[in-house]
């Protein structure tokens, strides 16, 4: 049986029997793959504290006959403050379940688990606008996927334009000419330098950026239309965010 | 090929549906069955039926019950202005084996999960809520020590501060009798943040 050594993070969980579960981790060498853990819920198990989610662990694993198995785990990062705090917990998970949503089986992208890494270790370590954060994440997460709006000039006719229209799906901006009847959300020139300013960004100079309340909302509409799009299904962590939200604003 | 009688295989299949029976297991109860006197089997099928018609969820606590209040809820002995809170009714038993706890329970029937879609609205939280009031001292918050348990301990937190109730969490560390050295970083980290002075 050949043992095999990566890192990875925990996506998700899902218990199955009396004391197992299958975990769902990105890992560098094979990307996303399924793991299960036998005996991981049990009081005494060695794996029980490792296999949560947010967990970056070096682990070896075996290949079963249609899935993996661990055998050994060695936390390197175990996130869990995240767990202290109610509202890193809700965006925490949501970026878990978009890069759950995003990735493929056993397709490697380093880049997005770099992504998903220093974002976690943001949450973590520092006190971020987190709604900023979800609104970087998102934009950096779908370009990385592929899936990067293209924002240098209208994407029909190539001229370069200071405002214009957002389309979904086209993936870009269109200048008023081009735009015709598609639907399309307006974007001025406050809107547009934010998004070149988000998408240049690095994730560590997020305080760099100040923006305010009405145009995050309505940047986070059009991210959040711009995903949906592409990943073509709800998230069921964002249904936590906006109720966390609304019970703010109710305060 | 079908070695059984109809109704032996209907006995293996309904055994082998339970959670941790499998096909083997179903097979050696169903040949047990066979083997006991008739009024031990009679026994067996009405305990099951007289359970399933007659257990139902304790009005104001939400623990197993075969009447309206639950034991619990029903023992003036016990302090109600001390509340428990545990995620599933095998927890209330596990809390109980320590006989340390003398207050009453809240079972929520599940736990806030933000990636399996359960919200706070899909838990028994609004039935917490309104069994606060002026009187209610501490509300141990019982939840299971994963992503789930610790999201509904931090939203029941945030509920509750606003109406000055002391909200506390249960203790993770070591297990007892266990050895430090193979405990994980998580773990030990917990139990170093959950010291006490002796």
């Amino acid at each position: 049986m050949d043992f095999i050594k990566l890192q990875g993070v925990v996506l998700k969980s899902i218990n199955i029997g009396e004391s197992d579960k299958i975990i769902t981790m990105l890992t560098d060498k094979f990307g996303k793959i399924d793991v299960v853990v036998y005996g991981a819920r049990k009081s005494n198990s060695k794996f029980m504290a490792s296999t949560q989610q947010f967990c970056y662990c070096e682990f070896v694993i075996s290949k079963g006959k249609s899935l993996y198995n661990l055998k050994q785990c060695n936390i390197i990062e175990s996130f869990q403050s995240i767990l202290l705090n109610l509202d890193k917990l809700a965006y925490g998970s949501y970026f878990l379940e978009l890069i759950d949503k995003l990735t493929e089986k056993d397709s490697v992208n380093l880049s997005l688990m770099g992504l998903l890494l220093k974002t976690l270790y943001i949450i973590t370590h520092d006190e971020v606008d987190l709604e900023l954060l979800k609104l970087v994440f998102d934009f950096k997460a779908i370009s990385l996927f592929g899936n990067m709006p293209y924002l240098n000039g209208c994407i029909k006719c190539r001229k370069k334009i200071e405002f214009g229209y957002f389309s979904v799906s086209d993936g870009g901006i269109y200048c008023p000419k081009c735009k015709e009847n598609k639907f399309a959300y307006p974007i001025n020139k406050e809107t547009l330098n934010l998004l070149l300013k988000i998408k240049n960004i690095k994730l560590e100079n997020l305080r760099d950026i100040n923006i305010d309340k009405k145009t995050m909302n309505y940047l986070q509409e059009i991210m959040s239309n711009y995903i949906k799009y592409y990943i073509n299904r709800d998230l069921k962590s964002l249904n936590l965010l906006s109720q966390i939200k609304n019970y703010k604003e109710m305060i | 090929m079908n070695f059984y009688p109809q109704s032996v295989l209907k006995l293996i299949e309904e055994f082998s549906k339970l959670p941790g029976v499998g096909s083997k297991t179903a097979q050696r109860l169903a040949f047990h069955i066979l083997n006991i006197d008739m009024e031990q089997a009679e026994k067996l099928a009405s305990a099951i039926v007289e359970a399933k018609k007659n257990i139902r969820y304790c009005s104001v606590c939400g623990n197993l019950s075969d009447s309206d209040l639950c034991p619990i809820c029903k023992n003036d002995a016990r302090d109600s202005n001390l509340i428990c809170v545990v995620q599933e009714p095998r927890d209330v038993i596990a809390m109980e084996k320590t006989r340390e706890f003398k207050g009453l329970y809240h079972v929520l029937h599940g736990a806030i999960s933000p990636l399996g879609g359960v919200g706070p609205d899909d838990i028994r939280l609004k039935e917490l809520l309104s069994r606060i009031n002026s009187e209610t001292k501490e509300i141990i918050i019982a939840t299971n020590p994963n992503v789930e348990g610790e999201a509904t301990a931090m939203y029941i937190a945030r509920l509750l501060k606003p109406l000055g109730v002391r909200v506390t969490r249960i203790a993770h560390g070591v297990p007892v009798g266990g050895d430090l050295e193979y405990a994980d970083e998580v773990t030990l980290t917990k139990a170093l943040e959950g010291r006490r002075e002796i």
